[in-house]
């Protein structure tokens, strides 16, 4: 260290950053790997990074593939994470979905006789264990499940097509809320404000779970008139709903992400005819309102599994607020066996579509199952 | 508006502060200028600047720097309050987009500085408190460390590894899924 005039020490080399200035720089890396890379340097740059790791803004998703390696993207490359340290020793299990950054593990065969499934966070180890079936009602195998939510560490809730269930680790049982929808059934689900939305398929109805309270949920945004809700009614198209939390925690959001019939769409890097809506719940008078923008600084990642808010404030081109990200542009969702692995995304401001692309991926050409968003938690 | 700190005679009207940097060195400058700094518009808002403002902890050839990055965004401060209330007028808008092409370019340039010399900024931005200069010097540092490895990131900054082997090891259980 060196001495200034006045006899104060002052920091003089790299090595030397003051803790918090490491936490602005770690801020402003959106990369997950580039955090843990930062950490690695030296002493000091350690200690800064394990202090600020609760307070820094949640890093980029990687895209889990097939649930079995991690690819991230900010730093311009694609980077291959091997899930090893995350396999179970167990035999018979194997990963059945990805949820933020949990994945979910259950026997491999459907008539096993293994009666239980967890949710594992890969980097932290934590394993949440939870028994397989909803119970005698449902009859469900959990690894059906729509969206798992770890609303807490003490509060796991699944998302069904026709109900809500909860689970607090250490229970014999899940306890299950059915759905009043009897007409419909659930497509997405929010943790918000402390309860679990659930939003169906018919006229993006919107209905509120809460653990403890048994059945009987409110239901909180009833349909529409068609003109405000199905706003197209060519039935051929693909048209994907979302329900996401925003930045701040204070907005529930709901994205509609709609795509015409793949085989209307030649060539395939024509976007004619997707467009992307965004609504926010209006609780109190029980409606979704159409936004045209979100927050400069605030894009959406969407995914089956999980989607969540993130906030940029880089540079990066391919990363910028006031976007909707969603997976696997080359066919969007539903094809994804032979899509590479990519993001597509809708710029808001200006309406354009455009790619992220995993350019070495290309060359790899495996065959892809499963793709998901992976939320590094620690 | 465009004009506001840029002829001499206007500057020599407004109010004059002098900032004293570790190497006793004088630099006469703008309030709106210097208020860039939180650090120093406190100092004026408690009236302590009268005999100069010591700077201990920043050498002349930073502190030189750091006011030509603050001459140049006090403008742009400027002309953002002017503008602001014929914000919807296009004109307006055209001239707002040209001065912030302009500005990012003085941002690239200014940041164009040896690793040494970023490190002093860094700290006095921190020190002064000058919110837009921290986060252009961070975000500079960002950019240099993404994709990179940690023995890149150490080569680069001029870093020794005084990691113990133990903590290394640790390292490697806790990153082995993402290092592979």
């Amino acid at each position: 260290m060196g001495l200034a005039g006045n006899g104060i020490r002052y920091p003089q080399s790299w090595s030397e950053l003051l803790p918090e200035l490491a936490g602005l720089i770690l801020r402003l890396l959106l990369c997950h790997i580039d955090r843990l890379r930062f950490s690695c340097v030296c002493r000091r740059w350690r200690l800064a990074a394990q202090q600020h790791r609760p307070h820094l803004p949640p890093a980029l998703p990687f895209v889990c593939l097939n649930y079995t390696a991690f690819l991230s993207l900010p730093a311009g490359e694609a980077r291959r994470a091997a899930a090893a340290a995350a396999a179970p020793a167990a035999e018979g299990i194997s990963c059945h979905g990805c949820f933020d950054g949990w994945l979910l593990y259950g026997p491999h065969e459907r008539y096993s006789n293994i009666d239980k499934c967890s949710l594992t966070n890969p980097l932290s180890g934590a394993t949440i264990e939870m028994p397989l079936h909803l119970g005698d009602r449902a009859k469900s195998n959990m690894l059906y499940t729509r969206k798992f939510i770890v609303c807490s560490p003490d509060l796991i809730s699944a998302g069904c097509s026709d109900c809500v269930a909860f689970y607090r680790p250490g229970d014999p049982s899940w306890s299950v809320s059915p759905s009043n929808d009897n007409r419909g059934y659930y497509v997405d689900f929010a943790f918000y404000r402390g309860k679990i939305y659930a939003l169906n398929n018919l006229a993006d109805e919107l209905f509120v779970h809460e653990a403890g309270s048994g059945a009987a949920v409110e239901h909180a945004i009833k349909a529409q008139s068609p003109n405000n809700t199905v706003g197209d009614l060519d039935k051929n198209k693909l048209s994907c709903h979302y329900l996401v939390v925003s930045c701040t925690g204070k907005k529930l959001l709901m994205v509609k992400w709609t795509v015409p019939p793949y085989h209307r769409r030649r060539p395939t890097t024509n976007f004619d005819g997707i467009t992307v809506e965004v609504f926010e719940a209006d609780l109190e008078e029980g409606r979704w309102l159409e936004v045209s923008s979100l927050d400069d600084v605030e894009a959406l990642f969407l995914g089956r599994g999980c989607s969540k808010a993130v906030r940029f404030n880089g540079e990066d081109e391919r990363f910028q607020g006031n976007r909707v990200y969603v997976l696997g542009y080359d066919n969007f969702f539903g094809y994804c066996c032979d899509a590479m692995p990519s993001y597509g995304f809708c710029d808001l401001r200006s309406g354009r579509i455009g790619q992220v692309r995993h350019d070495r991926m290309r060359v790899a050409a495996w065959p892809v199952i499963s793709m998901e968003w992976f939320f590094p938690l620690e | 508006m465009a004009s506001a700190g840029s002829g001499d005679e206007k500057a020599a009207a407004a109010a004059m502060i002098t900032l004293i940097s570790s190497d006793n060195e004088k630099f006469e400058v703008t309030e709106a200028t210097a208020t860039l700094s939180q650090t120093i518009r406190h100092m004026i808002e408690d009236g302590c600047t009268d005999g100069g403002v010591p700077l201990p902890n920043v050498t002349s050839k930073i502190l030189a720097r750091v006011i030509e990055y603050c001459k140049k965004h006090a403008t742009a401060a400027a002309g953002e309050e002017g503008s602001s209330s014929s914000f919807s007028d296009a004109a307006f808008l055209e001239v707002d987009r040209a001065f912030l092409e302009e500005l990012e370019e003085f941002d690239d340039a200014f940041l164009e500085v040896d690793r040494a010399t970023l490190f002093d900024l860094i700290l006095a931005a921190n020190y002064l408190d000058i919110k837009g200069l921290l986060n252009l010097t961070c975000q500079k540092v960002a950019d240099s460390v993404k994709g990179k490895t940690p023995e890149q990131i150490r080569e680069m900054y001029n870093i020794v590894n005084d990691l113990t082997p133990e903590e290394e090891a640790e390292i490697r259980r806790e990153t082995q899924w993402a290092f592979e």
